[in-house]
């Protein structure tokens, strides 16, 4: 167990991090609120048996459902599948839900535990060489001054993007994906995910730290042998792979 | 007057800089430092091109996205979680026909219509029309002390008006049947009898 009480985190102080203070993007705006009430209102009808109450919450929310599930599982099938799951627990369980609480953020959590779960039965993505074998096609510009669409196709850019995701370990995943898809404030992430304010803070942190140095490294072997992913996949050596392990990547 | 801090104190505030996730002060400090120092603006710009290469690339539309909803429904219903009104009710039908004869709500009904016509049928004295029933006719199981009666009642041959047990109203029939033998014509009476005299 770490300082943050996350088993999952590496054990590096987080002494440094600013204290959390509030911010102008972490507070719910009246059009929040309205949905927040018009979920609840759709949440008590589907719990007195009105089945169209049901439909109604799942086709409003399964949009959301999908994008978490597939940015995080990373093809259309999977997400579907865990996406339709959630709402049959989110049926299931529809008795113990706590009206103190926002819907989005318990189908949040379901959802990400769903992938999550997916993610950790899954076979890691660098242990496969052949994906993505005419990546190497492209040529990157220095991410340090060009936006990403200049230098890859949206498709492309997608892939490599996945592939330094899925280089993280699924915690980190989660909290970045939340954050800057979903746009959710640290907060709220917090409960999804099941843990503290600071802890969230810490990964979002180390998770953006790794996922550029991810991204700088991919680019720079791209930039190197002209091939792209393909070659970048094996290039590791067993001294990267325990260093990733260390630091939270997969 | 914002502090301005060293680098290695502004390094780990960076990335959550770049997502807008610091407080108003600690943005502040991190600008302050920024403004003077090269090195630090470069890992923010580093840090900036790679969270947008990630925001462009994450999944955003939904026109790829499956109409979720009949395939939840079809779960749940797999399941038997819920059931469907239209699969419900010939199961309903259904359990009905396996416990009873097709027949049996008729003969039921008729069953009910005789029975009833049989009771409207009844001979009257078998239909007390008032007054309490007879001892006998209810099924008490042995001789039963009747039950008190209000109002007027006939006086049994060994029983005097005049007793505690008469009625107020039944004293008086008495009396005015002693007084109507006493008021007896002359004529009907002899002289020993209007003397008293035995």
């Amino acid at each position: 167990m770490n300082h943050n009480g996350d088993p999952d985190a590496p054990d590096v102080s987080p002494e440094g991090l600013p204290e959390p203070e509030p911010t102008e993007a972490e507070g719910a705006d009246s059009e929040q609120q309205f949905s927040r009430a018009e979920d609840h209102q759709l949440l008590r009808r589907a719990q007195a048996g009105e089945e169209s109450a049901f439909e109604a919450l799942v086709r409003k929310h399964q949009a959301r459902a999908w994008r978490v599930a597939r940015n995080l599982v990373g093809n259309d099938e999977d997400a579907a599948d865990l996406a339709q799951e959630a709402f049959v627990r989110v049926f299931r369980n529809l008795a113990s839900f706590d009206f103190d609480h926002g819907f989005t953020t318990w189908l949040y959590r379901i959802v990400t535990n769903l992938a999550i779960d997916h993610l950790r039965r899954r076979r890691p993505v660098w242990s496969t060489a052949a994906q993505g074998e005419d990546e190497g096609e492209q040529e990157l510009v220095d991410s340090r001054v060009a936006s990403p669409a200049e230098g890859l196709e949206r498709s492309e850019l997608a892939q490599e993007v996945k592939a330094c995701m899925d280089a993280l370990a699924p915690h980190f995943q989660s909290v970045l994906m939340l954050r800057e898809i979903e746009g959710l404030p640290c907060n709220e992430i917090a409960k999804i995910v099941g843990a503290t304010h600071v802890t969230v803070r810490w990964r979002l942190h180390r998770g953006r730290k790794l996922f550029q140095e991810e991204w700088e490294r991919r680019s720079r072997l791209r930039e190197k042998t002209g091939r792209g992913s393909a070659d970048d996949t094996n290039s590791r050596n067993s001294s990267d792979v325990e260093r990733a392990e260390e630091e939270g990547l997969r | 007057m914002t502090e301005i801090k060293n680098c290695s104190a502004i390094e780990n505030e960076l990335a959550l800089f770049v997502g807008g996730e610091l407080g108003p002060r600690s943005r502040a400090e991190v600008e302050a430092h920024l403004a003077r120092c090269e090195s630090c603006s470069r890992a923010v710009d580093r840090l900036a091109a790679s969270r947008s290469a990630l925001r462009s690339g994450l999944e955003r539309g939904e026109e790829r996205m499956p109409d979720l909803w009949q395939g939840v429904r079809a779960r749940l219903v797999e399941s038997g979680t819920i059931r469907t009104v239209e699969s419900a009710l010939p199961t309903l039908a259904a359990a009905r026909r396996r416990s009873m004869p097709r027949w049996f709500p008729l003969a039921a009904a008729a069953a009910v219509l005789l029975a009833f016509g049989l009771w409207m049928l009844q001979p009257d004295e078998q239909l007390p029309k008032s007054g309490p029933l007879p001892v006998n006719s209810v099924a008490l199981g042995g001789p039963k002390k009747p039950a008190p009666q209000s109002g007027l009642r006939r006086l049994s041959p060994d029983e005097s008006a005049l007793s505690s047990s008469a009625t107020p109203i039944e004293a008086l029939q008495e009396e005015q049947r002693l007084r109507a033998s006493i008021e007896m014509p002359t004529g009907t009476q002899t002289a020993s009898q209007r003397l008293g005299i035995h």
